[in-house]
């Protein structure tokens, strides 16, 4: 293709590309993930025999201090397989990630102190400090980064939860 | 994340912002504040076939297009937190019966997650108070909390709001209970008082200075993710907190005494026969009192038609003895020393120093029977 060719096709491009409202500046097509997060706080109810036990509801009432609890379900719609499947969750600035409560069956959880430039596990990560480094905390988390270690299935579905206290 | 989008061999690099938060928070010890909506969306990004494809964001209730999911959110509700205490943690408030405008302080702190009013109520208190029991009342109770303009801290009773104005989360604020101490309570009695705060603020959590809010009250049954509900986490879970403080009615308390012996007569007899010199003594007592008996003075009635006030009993000049002091019992105090005497009606008029709390008076003067 010649330059001129070239530039007239990304002018074209980009022509189309400004026609698509701001918000849909990415192709508006479905993809083939459905994604979903609920958040839920823990409630402690009686079974049928009296005893305690522990459910989430959804999230109703929260104060600081409480915990809640956020699930993320992910479903492969699409007829192909899904490969190197890699969910990325952002920790609200109110929120203190709650050491050891994520999880995600078949991944690998890594976490950020830098606002998602880097991920590494939790022991892994250093932070500074006044001019000095020292070891990442859960209240350091910015955020939480779970990988696939396998495929997801046409079909399948797979499921990464974590849990923090609203500060 | 970047993200590509791919035709004619142009790549295009778009940043994607995986969560918004729509508050700048200033998080305070008291929590984060009540009203903020605080908001999760996690992002998936994926291959098919070897091609990376657009990630896709999630929603509460599932998003399969890139770029049409919104976050999980929910709200933070008010957390109703706050203690009220007297001040000064015991002692009680001295006031003298007829006092006016006198004050007993409280503090009241707002540890709860939202800046809130609090409706503020003074009532007597029958209970007992810092172990005294409660004996007496006093009158016209006004609650006043300092908006700043009282001088040296203390609220202006024309203008300052009798209810605690939009407190900040982690705010502290004195509380000012004015009364009157009626005339006819007595010294040793106690009038207990009880403060009632109650928590409010308007229902969407918007500031309204100078206007009491509503009362609070915890909303039962389900959130509405659409209001700011509220959770009660102070002591007794209700929003509501009280404290005493107690007044003691300090006052002088006199007891009167009068004695009389004979001093002298024509025939040494000891008996009060016509010429004989009978001697008065009058002790004013205040050993029971809480504080000094001022502006005392003791009117006294000589019968003219059987006796006679003998001048100058105790000197040139000295009429009366008030403790180791005299004074010149003249026709209408001429010389003003506080003592006269009216011959005509034989009213003596003495005028005594204050007298302190635990501290007794003695006056004397002397008669003499007439003759005739």
């Amino acid at each position: 293709m010649s330059d001129e060719r070239i530039r007239n096709v990304l002018k074209a491009l980009a022509a189309a590309i400004l026609l698509f409202p701001a918000a849909g500046l990415l192709a508006q097509e479905q993809g083939h993930l459905s994604v979903k997060t609920v958040v839920q706080k823990e409630q402690v109810e009686l079974d049928e025999a009296g005893n305690e036990k522990t459910v989430l509801v959804d999230a109703g009432k929260v104060v600081p201090g409480e915990h809640v609890v956020y699930t993320i379900t992910f479903q492969n719609i699409g007829d192909e397989p899904a490969q190197n499947v890699v969910i990325t969750n952002p920790v609200d600035a109110n929120l203190t990630y709650i050491e050891g409560s994520a999880f995600g069956p078949g991944m690998d959880i890594q976490f950020s102190v830098d606002g998602g430039k880097t991920f590494a596990s939790l022991d892994a990560l250093t932070v500074t400090e006044d001019g000095t480094q020292r070891p990442a905390e859960a209240k350091d988390i910015t955020q939480i980064r779970w990988v696939m270690h396998e495929d997801l299935a046409a079909g399948a579905q797979g499921i990464a939860r974590f849990a923090a206290v609203l500060k | 994340m970047k993200n590509a989008v791919k035709g004619a061999g142009l790549i295009v690099r778009l940043g994607i912002t995986a969560a918004a938060v729509l508050f700048a928070q200033q998080v305070l010890a008291a929590g984060t504040d009540a009203g903020t909506s605080v908001q999760n969306q996690a992002t998936v990004a994926y291959d098919v076939g070897g091609n990376t494809q657009t990630p896709i964001e999630s929603d509460p209730a599932g998003n399969s297009t890139p770029g049409g999911g919104s976050p999980t959110a929910f709200l933070v509700d008010r957390r109703v937190d706050f203690t009220l205490v007297e001040t000064s943690g015991g002692p009680t408030t001295p006031v003298a019966p007829g006092d006016s405008d006198v004050i007993a302080s409280f503090t009241l702190t707002n540890n709860g997650n939202a800046i809130m009013d609090f409706r503020l109520d003074v009532a007597d208190f029958a209970g007992a108070v810092f172990g005294n029991a409660d004996s007496a009342d006093l009158a016209n109770y006004r609650i006043r909390v300092a908006n700043g303009d009282g001088a040296g801290g203390v609220p202006d009773l024309a203008t300052d709001v009798p209810f605690v104005d939009e407190l900040a989360e982690d705010g502290v604020v004195e509380i000012y209970v004015f009364a009157d101490a009626p005339g006819t309570v007595s010294n040793g009695q106690y009038a207990n008082i009880q403060l009632t705060a109650t928590a409010a603020d308007d229902a969407n959590a918007t500031a309204t200075p100078g206007t009491l809010d509503g009362d609070l009250a915890e909303s039962p049954g389900a959130d509405d993710p659409t209001v700011i509900e509220s959770v009660f986490a102070d002591a007794g879970n209700d929003g509501v907190e009280q404290a005493e403080d107690s007044y003691e009615i300090v006052s002088a308390a006199l007891t009167i005494t009068k004695t009389s012996a004979v001093i002298s007569d024509p025939f040494s007899s000891g008996k009060a026969v016509p010429d004989a010199v009978i001697e008065y003594t009058i002790t004013i007592d205040n050993s029971g009192g809480g504080s000094a008996a001022q502006s005392v003075v003791v009117i006294d009635n000589i019968q003219v038609a059987d006796v006679t006030f003998e001048d100058e009993a105790y000197g040139a000049g000295q009429d009366v003895a008030i403790d180791a002091a005299f004074c010149n019992a003249d026709a209408g105090d001429a010389d003003t020393d506080g003592c006269s005497y009216d011959a005509g009606t034989g009213a003596l008029s003495i005028a005594v120093p204050d007298i302190a709390a635990g501290a007794s008076t003695t006056i004397t003067y002397q008669v003499r029977i007439n003759t005739t």
